[in-house]
């Protein structure tokens, strides 16, 4: 059913996508990922705004009225904002809903990426099984479109990397590589998660937002560091993309960027 | 955003990770046991060892290394040759083996990638290809003495005529060498060193990726393709002599082709058994066999004929008037081309509870193969 609904069309049109460009399959996963992003971008765009109604209102003076007059009574308190919720159009599903939908699309993504750089017996046959003609035979009036199973096994290097394996730099002198395209991963995904991530007034938030913002660029990194370069580099093209979005819809934090100073006390 | 908000994105991020980390395929199997035999001991890579067994009992005569090295992982099938045992593994070593003690004699590690497919020994030359996209030719001691590099990987066993060593590719070649090159037929590698061929004696194109060992009977070549042709090539000019794919039903084949007589039987991944006629590629069938799963190993040849293994661990025999019957099912997944020696039909079946099966040609078990943790 997963292989069927997400997995096989995916990996079908990341093949098409790649025979359409040329055969670079570097290209082909970054143009695959902003493909995706932009059909999803409707309910990402839905999410950022819900989360941004529902961040506006821990501001709101009648909400910060509501807080101080129920602070001992926690089921009045909640009544009040399941009231207020409803008067000012908030609803609190309305962010997380679009996450849910798209958590298989992202995993589907992902798996459908490393499942087409396959490189051993075992990935060779489970991808070819997956391989359906259906798509190049509706598309076939573009020219130069070869029989899927043609394309196997795929180029698998981009720029200085090979995708299905980890990526490093080897530089005379020092005695391991640089894996460069992990650190990337780790620099952009800590900077999605500050450029998108905006203070709240709940400290404990913050903190937790904080440890958050530490954890996931390094837990990436870990990924990207230890798997094929081809899932790094999916990993920077979707924090890239995913910055891009919040920034065409004018939800960046730049300040987030900038340490703040403790104001000297007198 | 609110707090449980942020639990929300929270508990949303750790899933996705978790669901990242269990499908990346880091630490599972990425391949099936290798199997080969010769005088009643039976050679097997699979995993962290290889394993020779006295295929009379199933009795474990050595293990290769003795303590397993989790980075270092086997699943080419092991070449052997007098004394010699000749096996790659994942970390980009070819090793040769005492074929008696499991002793190592020599390691050549200078390719880049992993060794898949089975080394063949030739006289005193080893061809061992590699997923580096080289084809090594070394001396048996281990010494390398020329090389070519194809433009994909290289996971099939090559074969030789004892003119040429024929190599089919990921790359969708077949290529023709020489056994050996003279120094001043030799060009300088990235590397420095005068051991590259530059040009093959032919190549052919067969327009997709050759995953199946080919064989070779009287200088014609069988190779089949993972687009689902089988070919027939004259191992002298590269010429193709006749082709079959069944008007492009056959689905793609990962097993090696057993060429018996007048006839050439191969299994697809739809879970067909084909055969068809030596001379032009015509079925011989009107209709294929068909199993009922797929079919990823190659065939076997025994002394009741040739041996077919499915997905879904079934055990077909095509006797000599090339009538199938089934032998017996297993009930776990069988990759692996099956060893016949002594009249045993070894199975490997990939999973560490039973890694070997001997059964005879009715099916029933003779014995079986666990290796100790």
């Amino acid at each position: 059913m997963w292989n069927t609904i997400i997995i096989e069309p995916f990996i079908n049109a990341l093949l098409f996508i790649y025979d359409l460009i040329g055969e670079n399959f570097g290209l082909a996963i970054i143009l695959f990922t902003i493909i995706i992003k932009l059909i999803t971008h409707p309910l990402t765009a839905k999410q950022i705004t819900s989360s941004k109604a529902l961040q506006d209102l821990q501001s709101d003076k009648e909400w910060q009225d509501i807080q101080k007059k129920y602070k001992n009574d926690r089921d009045k308190l909640a009544q009040e904002q399941m009231r207020l919720y409803k008067e000012k159009g908030i609803s609190p599903f309305a962010s997380c809903l679009p996450t849910l939908i798209q958590f298989p699309i992202i995993i589907g993504l992902y798996q459908s990426i490393i499942q087409t750089m396959g490189n051993t017996p075992i990935q060779m046959v489970n991808l070819v099984s997956k391989i359906s003609p259906w798509l190049f035979n509706t598309l076939s009036f573009i020219p130069g479109l070869k029989d899927p199973i043609t394309l196997i096994p795929l180029n698998s290097q981009f720029l200085w990397m090979d995708m299905g394996k980890p990526e490093r730099i080897f530089i005379p002198g020092i005695s391991f590589g640089i894996p460069v395209l992990a650190i990337f991963v780790v620099v952009t995904s800590f900077l999605q998660t500050k450029l998108i991530t905006n203070p709240s007034p709940d400290a404990q938030s913050n903190q937790m937002s904080g440890l958050m913002n530490i954890y996931m660029p390094l837990l990436m990194g870990w990924f990207a560091y230890s798997f094929a370069s081809g899932l790094a580099l999916y990993f920077v093209a979707s924090n890239l993309i995913t910055i891009v979005q919040y920034a065409i819809l004018g939800r960046f934090n730049f300040s987030a960027l900038i340490p703040k100073r403790k104001k000297a006390e007198k | 955003m609110n707090k449980s908000n942020r639990y929300f994105y929270l508990w949303i991020g750790i899933l996705v990770l978790i669901a990242l980390s269990g499908c990346t395929g880091a630490t599972t199997v990425s391949s099936w046991p290798g199997g080969s035999a010769a005088d009643n001991v039976g050679y097997f890579s699979y995993g962290t060892q290889v394993i020779a067994i006295d295929t009379k009992n199933g009795s474990l005569l050595w293990q290769y290394p003795q303590k397993s090295d989790p980075k270092s992982q086997f699943y080419a099938p092991p070449e052997i040759a007098n004394n010699l045992l000749v096996v790659g593994n994942y970390t980009n070593t070819l090793f040769a083996l005492d074929r008696e003690s499991g002793f190592t004699k020599w390691e050549f590690s200078s390719a880049k990638d992993r060794y898949i497919g089975s080394s063949l020994i030739v006289g005193d030359r080893i061809f061992a290809p590699n997923s580096d996209k080289y084809l090594y030719a070394l001396n048996l001691n281990g010494d390398l003495v020329w090389r070519y590099k194809t433009l994909g990987p290289n996971w099939t066993k090559p074969v030789s005529n004892g003119k040429y060593v024929f190599l089919a590719s990921l790359d969708h070649f077949l290529y023709a060498f020489k056994l050996d090159y003279r120094n001043d037929e030799l060009i300088m590698d990235e590397d420095g060193s005068r051991t590259l061929v530059s040009k093959p004696e032919w190549k052919l194109d067969l327009s997709s990726a050759i995953a199946a060992d080919p064989v070779i009977k009287d200088n014609r070549l069988f190779v089949t393709t993972i687009r689902g042709v089988l070919y027939s090539v004259d191992a002298d000019t590269g010429k193709t002599i006749w082709s079959s794919d069944n008007g492009g039903s056959i689905k793609s084949i990962w097993g090696s082709p057993v060429v018996i007589e007048d006839t050439v039987f191969f299994g697809d991944e739809a879970g067909n058994v084909y055969a068809v006629s030596l001379m032009d590629g015509s079925p011989v069938w009107i209709v294929p066999f068909s199993t009922g799963a797929a079919i990823i190993a190659g065939g076997r040849e025994t002394t009741e004929g040739i041996l077919f293994v499915t997905e879904e661990g079934k055990v077909f025999l095509i006797d000599r008037e090339k009538e199938p019957k089934p032998v017996t099912t297993i009930g776990t997944p069988i990759f692996s081309t099956p060893v016949y020696v002594g009249e045993k039909i070894i199975l490997a079946p990939a999973i560490k509870e039973k890694l070997l099966i001997a059964v005879d040609l009715t099916g029933k078990e003779i014995w079986s193969f666990a290796p100790s943790e």
